[in-house]
């Protein structure tokens, strides 16, 4: 196989300088320095470059490998020697995963360097950031293969002869895949070994492939036995079907729905009152300059054993801005980002907070040389140098809860200073982080197991923080003064005169009895103590508790879930609605994925896929119908394809668990054989079977013209004429 | 029987798309012969030999070489046998000596004295790059490297496309040095019916994708055979001739080209001719241009034109 090889990588080295330049310019790009950068997503941007730069690269060199190797006198003068069509084909697996991993590992290792070389004194980086472009850029390489795989495929559309390209995008899907949130080293190696895994089926499909690309384009005598063909094509298939829908289900929206709004999903709120809402709520956004807060838009009261319609209009304007959303609670789950952002990325132009996945929280400000500005730990705050200190178990600022005023009456630098007093919690205790100052004094120890920070008005901003620990929920009142002995302190920086805060916790209850499991459960609290808590399984069940009049038991009732419905936007248009609420709602959780796939939209959660698919009885008969369909349209395919019987009864079956995939799968993997009329029984009967299909004929031989001359025993009888 | 033959085709059948290019193709070539294959551009000759190398699958059909299923060939196989591409392709980008080292290195066997005897007689530098080659000696280079794997069998198609007559000689010299021991087969696709008549002591003829002629050479000769007759209203009855090749006006004269003439066919033409009937002498090459011929016509507007004129002749 070496001189083989030796040829591949002579003939395809010159596009090794092509792969470097085009790899380095867009890592170049994702990693020049910048005050407005989110360094939370680096591993993201360096994953995206490497998966477009790479597949495109590996789609490229696959096809120049092999474009001028599949005509006819350059194949024939490959194949004819003494060496296995298989070695024909990874000498250029090897060669082109040579080139492509020098073209790719090259920009990424100087990268990795480079990090390593400014550390995080420049910016949160860390070589180990690069591990995730690297693992995208493994993946890429798929499409090398699956790009042979198209070239020697026989296919009579263009269409079609791209299915093996089509086949192995889901493999481009996989490092986005965290199977294990605690560890990112295991994350990894997961996701390596199930590249790894892909690659190989896809490669063996592309040499199985590639040694058969001499058969006759009647593949259909095929019974593909090949299971990693089978496997590309079918992929493909359902590849094609999910994106075909997509741009379906786009191509509906944009023709029926309008004008629509984004980030519009249903919550549940509740209002001054303590009473649950359900309705269309609307994230904050900012039009014109404008900031707008995040407000419900429609909705009514959940009342015991109805339904709640969050389409109904809001009685007054006002409404919407009384109504709060209420919050899951939560811990942070390390992931897979090494520097993470504060919610709040930007403070008023101080700088930039990233939590750093050892357990720190760095302070830049990119105008300065070094940016780092200082490293906070549970128990110290740092100016430079390496992080020391005890660090926080899980990321404080994720979801760090930011003091406003209220009662107190301040005037500008003390309204700003007001503003960067946080509260931090982690999983070992609640902190105030003031951000003027840059110190941090714990508010209470204790193992938190769950935990949220209310705000019970998003204006004027108090701050409630509930906590689960040790199985009980603490409900905390967040208080913040000016410290009375001194209104101001010395400078600690350049940006004007600090003001220090009293920060302290109240406790308001201890409930030692929680509202059924947390786990699938949101919580509110009203100003006035109210607690209400709603979980969603086994049976939509509200619980509500009065801390104010002193309850201890929760008042707890149940109430009709909703019915399903897209969770991602709302359609000014109504007359759209009904339109999709026709739809199976199979065809319509089919159009959602293929419309996030084509980056129209995104998956929140595994929830918001089940909107789709909530009403189990109405489910199920659309899903049995809409299978019973799939299945009489494989067979239709598959006769039309002319597969034997058994083949055909395989794929309906197969029909049960990949529905509509399934005949565009038959599509991709049998070409349809050519058929000319049977001379005996006149039926039509496929060319490259030696008997009729119906009465078993044997071909005809062609007529004799009485001109053949021929020593070997193969002598016409006839001596009629041609023309006779 | 199989054993004997080093190329056997059974009902050999090959479409392209809806298209019939190889038809109910049957051949056995004996081993040590040199068979010359012969037929008209788009005749199917190169689908042919790609069928029998293994290069493409028949649509129905199936063909042996040195006893091997073709489309089964084994690495051990392919060593035995040796195939030049039409157009003699090789990579520009090597030298002369860098093929030689691909060659060596994907063949078991190699007789480095034959190769470089080889170019020498096509006048070539081993240091040269190939795409500074003549189209001769890329030829040259293309047979070296062939015949240096010692093949028992060598399938060459159409490999004097294209050569000067100093190549062509060099061509036909290195073919019949290559199968003085009578051992060697050779199959050998061309245009130039006097290299085959030289080359080859048997010979096949493709038209339309069928194999009509597949015999020696001698044997061919002596089957087909040449009459003039003298115009006269009965001469255009010549198509109704057993055996017909083909017929074509010289002078005042129909000369036809007939195959296999017997008693029948000697009747018919006294009932035609008369005695104005007269057998003349045919070669090899006139033979074979007669079946090439009879296949060009069937393809041109004459054709249509000589089925009309039969018309006219029946209504008459």
């Amino acid at each position: 196989m070496r001189p083989l090889i030796e040829k591949e990588l002579r003939e395809n080295l010159k596009w090794l300088p092509v792969g470097l330049l085009v790899f380095g310019v867009a890592l170049a790009y994702c990693v020049i320095p910048g005050g407005s950068k989110d360094y939370s997503a680096t591993e993201s941007t360096l994953s995206a470059s490497a998966v477009m730069i790479g597949s495109l690269f590996a789609l490229a060199l696959g096809v120049a490998q092999s474009a001028f190797d599949v005509r006819t006198a350059s194949k024939s003068y490959l194949w004819h020697r003494a060496v296995t069509p298989r070695a024909i084909f990874y000498s250029k697996l090897i060669a082109g995963g040579l080139i492509y991993a020098i073209a790719a590992l090259v920009p990424l290792a100087i990268t990795a360097a480079w990090f390593g070389s400014q550390g995080i004194r420049f910016a949160p980086v860390r070589p180990l950031q690069v591990v995730p472009a690297m693992i995208a850029a493994l993946a890429c390489f798929s499409l090398h293969p699956a790009a042979i795989f198209m070239m020697v495929r026989s296919a009579r559309w263009f269409g079609t002869k791209l299915f093996p390209v089509f086949g192995v995008l889901p493999v481009l899907l996989i490092p986005m895949i965290e199977p294990f949130p605690e560890s990112i080293l295991i994350s990894y190696l997961f996701a390596t070994l199930a590249i790894l895994v892909c690659i190989a089926i896809v490669a063996k499909a592309a040499e199985n492939a590639w040694c058969k690309s001499v058969a006759s384009d009647e593949g259909a005598t095929e019974s593909l036995q090949d299971w990693t063909r089978t496997t590309v094509l079918c992929s493909a298939g359902a590849v094609a079907f999910i994106i075909g829908f997509g741009f379906l289900g786009m191509f509906l929206s944009s023709l029926f729905s309008g004008n629509i709004i984004p980030s519009s999903y249903p919550r549940y709120g509740i209002d001054a009152a303590g009473r649950l809402w359900y309705g269309q709520h609307v994230s904050s956004s900012v039009e014109g300059g404008i900031l707008k807060y995040p407000q419900f838009i429609s909705g009514s009261i959940v009342q015991e054993g109805k339904v709640p319609n969050p389409y109904d209009e809001l009685a007054e304007k006002k409404n919407k801005k009384e109504i709060l959303p209420i919050y899951q609670l939560g811990r942070y789950q390390g992931g897979r980002i090494l520097f993470q952002a504060a919610s709040q990325a930007v403070i008023f132009g101080v700088g930039q907070r990233y939590f750093d996945h050892r357990g720190f929280v760095l302070f830049y400000n990119f105008k300065k040389r070094p940016a780092l500005q200082s490293i906070i730990s549970r128990d110290s705050s740092h100016l430079f140098g390496e992080a020391v200190g005890k660090p926080f178990d899980g990321n404080p600022i994720r979801s760090h809860g930011m003091m406003k005023s209220s009662d107190m009456k301040l005037n500008d630098d003390q309204n700003m200073s007001l503003r960067l007093q946080e509260i931090w919690v982690d999983q070992n205790g609640v902190y105030h982080f003031n951000g003027k100052l840059r110190t941090i004094q714990a508010l209470a120890e204790m193992k938190i197991e769950d935990s949220a920070l209310i705000r019970t008005d998003q204006v004027r901003g108090e701050l409630r923080l509930m906590v689960v620990s040790a199985g009980k929920l603490h409900l905390y009142e967040v208080h913040c003064a000016l410290k009375k002995n001194r209104e101001a302190v010395a400078f600690v920086d350049e940006s004007g005169p600090p003001t220090e805060f009293e920060v302290s916790l109240e406790k308001i209850a201890v409930l030692l009895k929680l509202p059924r499991s947390l786990d699938n459960c949101q919580i509110g609290i009203t100003e006035d103590r109210k607690i209400v808590s709603v979980c969603f399984a086994p049976q939509p069940t509200v619980s509500t508790l009065d801390c104010a009049a002193g309850e201890s038991e929760w008042n707890t009732w149940t109430f009709q879930k909703p019915p399903a419905d897209r969770p991602d936007v709302e359609f000014n248009d109504k007359q759209f609605k009904p339109l999709v609420s026709q739809l199976p709602s199979i065809v319509v959780g089919t159009c959602y994925i293929g419309s996030a796939l084509a980056g129209e939209t995104y998956i929140r959660s595994w929830s918001d896929l089940m909107y789709y698919v909530n009403q189990i009885t109405t489910f199920m008969v659309l899903a049995t119908i809409g299978t019973i369909l799939a299945m009489i349209v494989t067979f239709w395919v598959a006769q039309h394809r002319r597969l034997s019987t058994g083949l055909k009864v395989r794929w309906t079956l197969w029909a049960i668990f990949l529905g509509w995939g399934t005949p565009l799968a038959i599509i991709a993997a049998y070409v349809k054989p050519r058929t000319e009329p049977c001379s005996r029984c006149g039926k039509t009967r496929r060319i490259d079977l030696s008997t009729c299909e119906h009465c078993r004929a044997e071909w005809e031989p062609p007529a004799n013209e009485g001109i053949e001359i021929c020593d070997d025993g193969f002598q016409r009888t006839s001596r009629q004429p041609a023309n006779a | 029987m199989l054993n004997d033959l080093a190329i056997e085709a059974r009902g050999l059948t090959r479409y392209f798309d809806s298209r019939m290019v190889v038809s109910d193709f049957d051949l056995s070539i004996p081993r040590g012969s040199v068979t010359g294959l012969l037929g008209l551009n788009g005749a199917g000759k190169t689908t042919t030999l790609r069928i029998l190398m293994g290069l493409l699958a028949p649509t129905r059909g199936e063909s042996y070489l040195l006893g091997k299923n073709s489309q089964c060939l084994t690495p051990d196989d392919r060593a035995r046998i040796g195939y030049t591409v039409e157009g003699h392709f090789l990579y520009g980008w090597m030298t002369v000596r860098q093929s030689e080292k691909f060659h060596r290195e994907t063949f078991p066997r190699w007789n480095a004295g034959m190769f470089d005897a080889t170019v020498r007689r096509f006048g070539i530098e081993p240091s040269q790059k190939i795409r500074h080659l003549s189209r001769g000696q890329k030829a040259g280079v293309s047979l070296a490297l062939t015949m240096a794997a010692e093949p028992e069998l060598l399938v060459l198609d159409d490999p004097a496309l294209g050569l000067d007559p100093v190549s062509r000689l060099a061509l036909n010299e290195t073919l019949l040095d290559f199968c003085d021991g009578g051992t060697k087969t050779i199959l050998l696709s061309s245009h130039l019916l006097d290299d085959v008549e030289r080359v080859a002591d048997r010979v096949a003829v493709m038209v339309h994708g069928r194999l009509v002629v597949n015999t020696t050479v001698d044997d061919f000769r002596s089957r087909v055979s040449s009459w003039a007759i003298e115009h006269s209203p009965a001469t255009r009855g010549v198509e109704s001739i057993p055996g017909l090749v083909h017929s074509r006006q010289l002078g005042g004269k129909t000369v036809v080209t007939l195959a296999d003439c017997d008693q029948e066919t000697e009747a018919a033409l006294t009932r035609i001719g008369g005695a104005t009937c007269e057998r003349l002498p045919i070669t090899f090459d006139e033979a074979v241009i007669a079946y090439l011929s009879r296949s060009r016509e069937s393809h041109s507007f004459l054709s249509s034109n000589s089925k009309r004129g039969q018309e006219r002749m029946a209504l008459d």
